[in-house]
């Protein structure tokens, strides 16, 4: 898997004229990695994944999978949104096989592979209820095996745990580590949340608002076990007050 | 354990602002409980249930009281009891049963063609703006026409047998049940026909895996409410020309002055409407337990 996206262009057009929340984006994703974009509220973050998501369309520069540019949404990309968007009618289990449902995959097969993910995420006494009996955490855990169960080439997330608490959005990250590392996954997630993009990613993108670019691409070197306790550690303040830095620098204004 | 410091009182005290006049507040109370006067909820089951029956039971006392007391003539309000005798007169001549099988076919099957045209074009129309572009600006203007109006037409039409009556129900139903379902399909989330793309889905199974199960509810909600109109529209259907039916029986029981008859259908057709609702709410309730609240 290799995700390129290169100098990428994303213009609405408004009553008000056009706005750029997009402008001059050059962010790419190998296989196997774990990935975070941070950015203030409004600085393009969920249209830059909604773009390599194929829900939208760039006014210029060009997105790839391997190679072949994304001109549309595909299950070769999976989607976790924020607000879970499970199906209310379905149960657990028919959630996380819907994917290969649609896909024409049989059913004995499908059941095997979703009981697969369900056991993976943890859920697989739940299998049977419908999602409105399940807690947020527990919600957000079947949209991820929903998304993982269609074998996505990536996995992209939009704040996933955003609305979570702090106690569960801690345990969600240690589980996406978990199942990361388990899964070999590549992963491209959105947060606001600066902690969680270094406890969870390898390299992180900054992206700047107005127009929305990245500011800066660094890596996050803190090995691979990421306990919650490293959050104290020298290493993990430094980066968090780099990040902090750059997202608090004044926007450059044109006008 | 640790303990965690008190704040002392003074760094309690809220801050004066200099330039604002105090206000003075009315001592705080909390509000009392109350068993029959919570906002939103549910009050015990028992007195739930005696209230449903009183409900029924006090205006049918009164009417047999004031029937009893004689203010006006019988032949005016008739008894409780001289209704209950039309009834089983009608029904004892096979009348009630030939009038219910009539007028329920007419509404059944003007309300079946009318749900099986409304639902695809709904739908059609919730999800695609140009379908919606195509039909919303004359169904708008057509439903505002009142279906009585059409009778003439319809008869003219379609001569004076069945067809014009199942024809007004039609009319009476599909314009309505057609836009009711529209705004259901244009109010399932997005981010919900977004996740069906991501997961490999077409649009084609997107319609039809994902959007109409989303509004299966909505629907028979729409049904519940265009019912009503249908069950009322047979009566005047029936005013103009029919040889049976509910509502020419009650035409009927006019000429000859036997409003203890008239009374009776009344409650008939009453209590069928009340049955076809509460049946298609159960139906609602076996086959959509996810949108139930809770
Ligand atoms: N469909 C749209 N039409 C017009 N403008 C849009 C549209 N979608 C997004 N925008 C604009 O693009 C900019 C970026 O929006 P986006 O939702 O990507 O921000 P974000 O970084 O995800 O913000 P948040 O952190 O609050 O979720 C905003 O100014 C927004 O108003
Ligand atoms: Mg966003």
């Amino acid at each position: 898997m290799h995700l390129e996206i290169a100098q990428l262009t994303k213009q609405f057009a408004t009553a008000k004229g056009p706005i750029t929340a997009l402008e001059n984006i050059n962010l790419h994703v190998e296989q196997g990695e774990f990935i975070c974009v941070v950015g203030a509220s409004g600085c393009g973050k969920s249209t830059l994944l909604r773009l390599v998501a194929g829900l939208e369309t760039p006014s210029s520069g060009s997105l790839s999978v391997d190679d072949l540019p994304i001109t549309g949404p595909g299950a070769d990309r999976g989607m976790v949104f924020q607000d879970y968007s499970l199906y209310p009618w379905m149960t657990v289990q028919k959630n996380v096989e819907f994917g290969l449902k649609l896909q024409g995959v049989e059913k004995k097969l499908r059941r095997k592979w979703a009981s697969y993910y369900l056991d993976m995420v943890g859920l697989a006494n739940s299998a049977q209820i419908l999602p409105k009996q399940l807690s947020g955490g527990m919600k957000q855990r079947v949209a991820i095996a929903r998304a993982l169960t269609s074998q996505p080439k990536i996995l992209l997330m939009d704040e996933p745990f955003g609305a979570l608490d702090v106690q569960t959005k801690e345990t969600m990250q240690q589980f996406m580590l978990d199942l990361w590392r388990r899964t070999g996954t590549s992963i491209l997630m959105i947060t606001h949340d600066v902690d969680e993009a270094i406890i969870l990613a390898q390299r992180i993108y900054v992206l700047a608002a107005n127009p929305g670019r990245v500011q800066a691409e660094i890596a996050i070197d803190l090995g691979q076990e990421r306990p919650p306790e490293i959050k104290q550690t020298p290493e993990f303040l430094h980066y968090r007050e780099t990040i902090l830095k750059l997202l608090k620098a004044p926007a450059i204004t044109t006008s | 354990m640790t303990t965690v410091q008190r704040p002392s009182a003074t760094d309690l005290q809220p801050r004066q602002s200099s330039s604002l006049e105090p206000i003075t507040l009315p001592q705080r109370q909390c509000q009392k409980p109350s068993r029959f006067w919570q906002l939103g909820s549910e009050i015990p089951a028992k007195f739930d249930w005696g209230l449903r029956l009183l409900s029924v039971m006090v205006p049918l006392g009164l009417w047999a009281i004031v029937a009893q007391l004689e203010v006006v003539s019988p032949k005016f309000l008739p008894s409780p009891l001289m209704v209950l005798q039309a009834f089983g007169e009608l029904w004892s001549k096979g009348l009630f049963l030939e009038d219910l099988t009539a007028s329920l076919g007419r509404v059944g099957f003007g309300f079946l063609l009318a749900a099986i045209l409304s639902v695809p074009v709904g739908i059609a129309m919730g999800a695609f703006a140009s379908v919606r572009a195509l039909l919303e600006p004359i169904i708008g203007i057509v439903r505002y026409m009142p279906p009585p109006a059409f009778i003439p037409l319809l008869i003219i039409y379609l001569g004076l047998d069945e067809a014009p009556k199942v024809g007004l129900i039609f009319i009476g139903v599909i314009f309505f049940n057609t836009l009711m379902i529209m705004d259901a399909v244009r109010f399932v989330p997005k981010h919900l026909l977004e996740t069906t793309y991501t997961l490999g889905g077409s649009r084609l199974q997107t319609l039809f895996q994902v959007i109409t199960p989303y509004v299966v509810p909505n629907i028979l909600d729409a049904f519940r409410i265009n019912m009503a109109s249908a069950w009322s529209l047979v009566v005047v259907a029936e005013l103009i020309a029919a040889n049976e039916g509910l509502g020419k029986r009650i035409a009927l029981a006019r000429k000859f002055f036997r409003t203890d008859e008239i009374f009776a259908y009344l409650i008939v057709l009453g209590l069928i409407g009340f049955a076809i609702d509460l049946s298609l709410k159960w139906l609602q309730k076996a086959s959509c337990r996810w949108s139930l609240e809770s």
